[in-house]
């Protein structure tokens, strides 16, 4: 009988401890889902929000904003912006930025791009956690500076002197040189500790209508050169100085020139159609008939570039040496009163 | 007696828990019921705020914009590039690239004063799988770069998201 009882008493504890495991173990596994879903829906809440952002400030040109997100780490790749687990693929996205934003600020700007008429917008966006280091005392550095929002974090320095930079502790630096020479850069020893591929540096060999970049990474506390690319007109200088690699840049160029040759086949038809105007004056027609095969090798061009890895400086330099000569045209159409090409 | 009064007490405690996981049950359902609206819910936004990028995308695109000298001018349609825009637009190759800009929309400009014409079609592309749509009228200038005159005309953007 006293057996029985033990027995009853025992079970009624197994029973209880059983129920109260299995309802903690249900609790526990809500609460973990609850908290993942949690983080999944303010991610995916941050990605809207900075999609919201894309879509607003890539159709306003020379527009410079400070946007307030939440404290996550947004990390941009071609065609893709992810935060978290969270990513979204964006197939024609021009957005020149570092490959990870952080912080709560984010700062947006928009230039258009213009050979010699524009095609697009594009959309430069940093963290103000990145510092941005100028380097030179050049008009093109000073016009960088300007073209540059005022809410980026950066300085500018005359000339280069490693032992000047200091540490304030950004989570990314990047260097801006111009014309410096070819030279190996010293790498600032106050960097030094800082892991490979967080401190860049862009090298500009040209002015502000064209030229050459080069973009190095720091790699065990030195300089290594990453790759060379090619910029036409302010913008695009301005996106390889937001874009800290070379395969981001060209990614987001070859986006701009296959847009750029889209709309110069609307251009090439519309010149087409004012040439074949019977109302309109000679000196307008001859402008027009001069300005058809200057647009069509910019399409061409623009579409090679928008296939070709790397950048071809061949059709780089066809579109360079038709923009001056269809600006000249487009100049002579509005001296005679006639519609103007672009 | 002590057996059937243990069996009672059992019975007490799994009736309790049947109670307890029946309301957690409800509890659950309720959640779920709240969530799945509040989707619902995120969902139309989305698609709204994804009609009204579309829309502004088509107001800001450079093939069809008025300019000059590069400079863009708001709220005006260049006759001429809209006509060259169209077959641009409508080409094979270039058609998966505007399916990224617009999706599935259809953006038609129609004259409205000094006389009122038929709509020209810009871009269209329908599905019939989709849970909203959205239209969107935007009233803008239609200049002819060859007369210099500028008409009233009305662009219209319908926009389907899945």
């Amino acid at each position: 009988m006293r057996n029985k009882k033990a027995f009853e008493i025992q079970f009624n504890w197994i029973f209880v401890l059983i129920a109260g495991a299995a309802i903690l173990v249900i609790f526990s596994l809500v609460i973990f889902k609850q908290k993942s879903l949690s983080e999944q829906s303010t991610n995916s809440i941050a990605l809207r929000s900075i999609e919201s952002v894309v879509a607003g400030t890539s159709v306003s040109t020379d527009v410079s904003s400070l946007i307030t997100v939440p404290d996550l780490s947004i990390g941009v790749d071609c065609g893709k912006i992810s935060i978290g687990k969270i990513s979204k693929q964006y197939p024609r996205l021009v957005l020149f930025s570092p490959s990870l934003i952080k912080g709560n600020k984010i700062i947006a700007q928009t230039l258009s791009f213009s050979a010699p008429y524009k095609s697009s917008n594009l959309l430069f966006m940093t963290s103000q956690q990145i510092k941005y280091i100028l380097i030179g005392d050049s008009p093109l550095i000073k016009s960088i500076n300007k073209s540059l929002s005022s809410e980026i974090n950066k300085e500018i320095f005359s000339s280069y002197d490693p032992s000047k930079i200091k540490n304030s502790n950004n989570y990314k630096v990047r260097f801006v040189f111009d014309n410096i020479g070819s030279s190996p850069l010293t790498f600032p020893n106050s960097l030094s500790k800082m892991p490979d591929g967080d401190v860049t540096a862009l090298k500009i060999t040209g002015n502000l209508d064209n030229g050459v970049i080069d973009f190095y990474e720091n790699n065990a506390g030195s300089f290594v050169n990453k790759g060379t690319s090619y910029y036409i007109g302010k913008a695009a200088l301005i996106g390889a100085i937001y874009a800290d690699t070379v395969e981001h840049y060209e990614c987001n160029i070859k986006n701009v020139f296959a847009r750029h040759g889209i709309v110069s086949d609307v251009y090439l038809s519309r010149t087409t159609d004012l040439n074949n105007d019977a109302f309109l004056s000679s000196e307008c027609k001859q402008a027009y008939s001069t300005s058809l095969s200057l647009i069509s090798n910019i399409g061409a061009a623009s579409r090679n570039l928008a296939r070709a890895t790397p950048l071809s400086q061949s059709d780089v330099n066809i579109i360079i040496g038709s923009s001056d000569p269809l600006s000249i045209q487009n100049k002579e159409t509005q001296k005679f009163s006639c519609p103007l090409i672009y | 007696m002590n057996n059937r009064k243990a069996q009672i007490q059992i019975f007490e405690t799994i009736a309790v828990l049947v109670v307890f996981f029946m309301l957690l049950g409800i509890g659950f359902i309720f959640y779920t019921k709240v969530i799945s609206s509040n989707i619902e819910s995120d969902t139309a936004e989305i698609s709204q705020s994804k009609s009204i990028s579309i829309a502004q995308r088509v107001m800001f695109l450079p093939e069809i914009q008025c300019s000059e000298d590069s400079v863009p001018k708001e709220n005006c349609i260049d006759t001429l590039k809209l006509d060259s825009a169209i077959s641009v637009i409508n080409k094979p190759e270039n058609s998966l690239y505007y399916y990224d800009l617009f999706e599935f929309s259809d953006i038609s400009i129609k004259e409205i004063y000094p006389s009122s014409g038929a709509a020209i079609q810009l871009y269209s592309k329908f599905t019939t799988d989709y849970k909203n749509k959205f239209q969107t009228n935007i009233p803008v200038a239609l200049y002819d770069p060859k007369t210099k005159i500028n008409k009233f005309g009305l662009i219209s953007i319908t926009t389907q998201t899945k």
